[in-house]
């Protein structure tokens, strides 16, 4: 188990939500090898199955700010790797990095961090009052219709923006967060002569990110990083006649989890 | 004669037997192939029955060497071989003229290379032509670098994106009239198709035989 009192302060940290990623899609691709980039991080069991904490962007996406990533479902009373103060917590131990402040970000925020969002899907472009809330959390943040669910090169377009970052916080300690926006509804343009959504087009979105990868580990190439990985909820294609999320089922619920040190010092 | 629109702003160049020889490069990475596993007789032998087979890279890869290694070739050590090398290893320096006809198109357009294949193999291919003076990384797109290739509308799509080009700002140069030609036409692009070997019904805007013709359609 990571210790996470032993990464602030001395790691960048890359917090990624795979916005609308299904457990058992990512999954199945990972035993199919074909997320042959994400492969060389991930443990050799793949992803971990967990429970989302909201089932949409914005309940989960306060919750996961607030350290509660999505829950182990073997586990789910593991401890936290950041937990703000909160009396009779269970989920905190010696390797929860504990903070003061309501969210991780401003916890990093008063150890000197940086911090930075690359937004993703609506609640993230900054085009209305909701959608401006996240995007205020963090020291800067950036959204443009090429980041967004509409555009199919979003992944490589947010990584790139990701190295710009890195390249102008080189002297600082580095929080980033990125939503990425691919997965998430529209994805049936990564799969060529469809016309719809479907849970073979959310698999090739994935495969779509997965061969980005490599531009976000580059641009991290020599610094010590801690990256969390995580689904902020699934999404139905019809299951028991439900679609979309925002609704109670284990497609929605179970989301994929992974973390890993690069660069340990 | 038939002429390109004065609003052609960006080139498209397909790789593979467009600008440089991949066919001759290809038949090198086997005779060495051959050489490496200590069966260069099969290779003499063999050679015209082997490479109508590849079918100038139409046919699968996979299916390709599965069917070499059931007939001809040491499993191991072609494996090891491919390890080693590929074939862009083998590409021999493009014509000089051809650098230079390129080098006076920049001038007066954007070129950008649209390839399918690996990325470590086409770069390869690019660097030992020469071709990286007129296509530097930033103007250079390799389907292995994505999870989609040609005719994909995605990868043709990624091109505007990135540049900004509406669809009649850009020409396809291609060999291919399936991955190329079809698969730019589907997206609004001018095509041009060199070396075509049916030349009636073709949806190419421009038909060539040799890649410095473009001079008289622009």
């Amino acid at each position: 188990m990571i210790n996470a009192n032993k990464i602030v302060g001395d790691y960048d940290i890359v917090l990624i939500t795979l916005d609308t990623l299904r457990y058992d899609v990512s999954q199945q691709l990972f035993k199919e090898k074909r997320l042959p980039q994400l492969q060389k991080y991930l443990p050799e069991s793949g992803w971990e199955k967990r429970h989302a904490p909201g089932s949409f962007t914005y309940a989960s996406h306060h919750a996961i700010f607030s350290g509660f990533f999505p829950t182990p479902i073997d586990q789910p009373k593991q401890e936290r790797l950041f937990a703000t103060q909160f009396a009779g917590s269970e989920t905190t131990n010696t390797n929860t990095f504990t903070f003061e402040q309501a969210t991780i970000i401003d916890g990093l925020k008063a150890k000197g961090y940086h911090t930075a969002c690359i937004g993703g899907v609506g609640f993230f472009n900054r085009r209305s009052a909701l959608s401006k809330v996240f995007p205020s959390m963090f020291d800067e943040s950036h959204w443009e219709d090429r980041l967004g669910v509409t555009s199919p090169f979003s992944t490589k377009y947010q990584f790139q923006k990701a190295e710009e970052i890195v390249q102008q916080n080189q002297q600082n300690r580095l929080f980033l967060f990125i939503n990425i926006s691919a997965i998430h509804q529209p994805n049936y343009f990564y799969q060529q002569g469809a016309k719809e959504d479907s849970i073979t087009t959310h698999a090739k979105a994935l495969e779509y990110v997965d061969s980005q990868w490599e531009i976000l580990m580059n641009a991290f190439k020599g610094r010590p990083t801690l990256f969390l990985l995580m689904g902020d909820h699934g999404t139905a294609y019809g299951e028991d006649g439900y679609n979309g999320h925002r609704l109670a089922h284990e497609v929605v619920w179970n989301v994929p989890y992974a973390e890993f040190l690069m660069n340990e010092k | 004669m038939k002429s390109l629109p004065k609003n052609i702003k960006c080139l498209v160049f397909d790789l593979d037997n467009t600008l440089i020889d991949r066919d001759k490069a290809y038949s090198t990475y086997l005779e060495k192939a051959f050489e490496f596993v200590n069966q260069p007789n099969i290779w003499t032998e063999h050679k015209a029955t082997i490479l109508e087979y590849d079918n100038k890279g139409y046919r699968s890869r996979d299916t390709f060497y599965q069917w070499l290694i059931s007939k001809f070739i040491h499993q191991k050590l072609f494996e090891e071989f491919q390890k080693k090398y590929v074939v862009g290893d083998f590409v021999e320096k493009i014509d000089t003229s051809i650098l230079q006809f390129l080098a006076e198109l920049k001038e007066h357009f954007h070129l950008v290379l649209l390839t399918n294949g690996g990325n470590h193999n086409q770069q390869k291919k690019i660097v030992n032509s020469g071709l990286f003076k007129a296509f530097p990384p930033t103007s250079t797109f390799i389907s292995g670098d994505y999870s989609f290739e040609k005719p994909n509308p995605l990868f043709f799509h990624l091109i505007q994106m990135e540049y900004g080009y509406t669809p009649d700002e850009i020409v396809m140069i291609g060999d291919d009239y399936d991955k190329d030609i079809k698969g730019a036409h589907q997206m609004g692009w001018k095509t041009i198709h060199l070396n075509p070997t049916e030349t009636k019904e073709s949806i190419a805007d421009i038909q060539i035989n040799d890649i410095q013709e473009i001079a008289n359609y622009i």
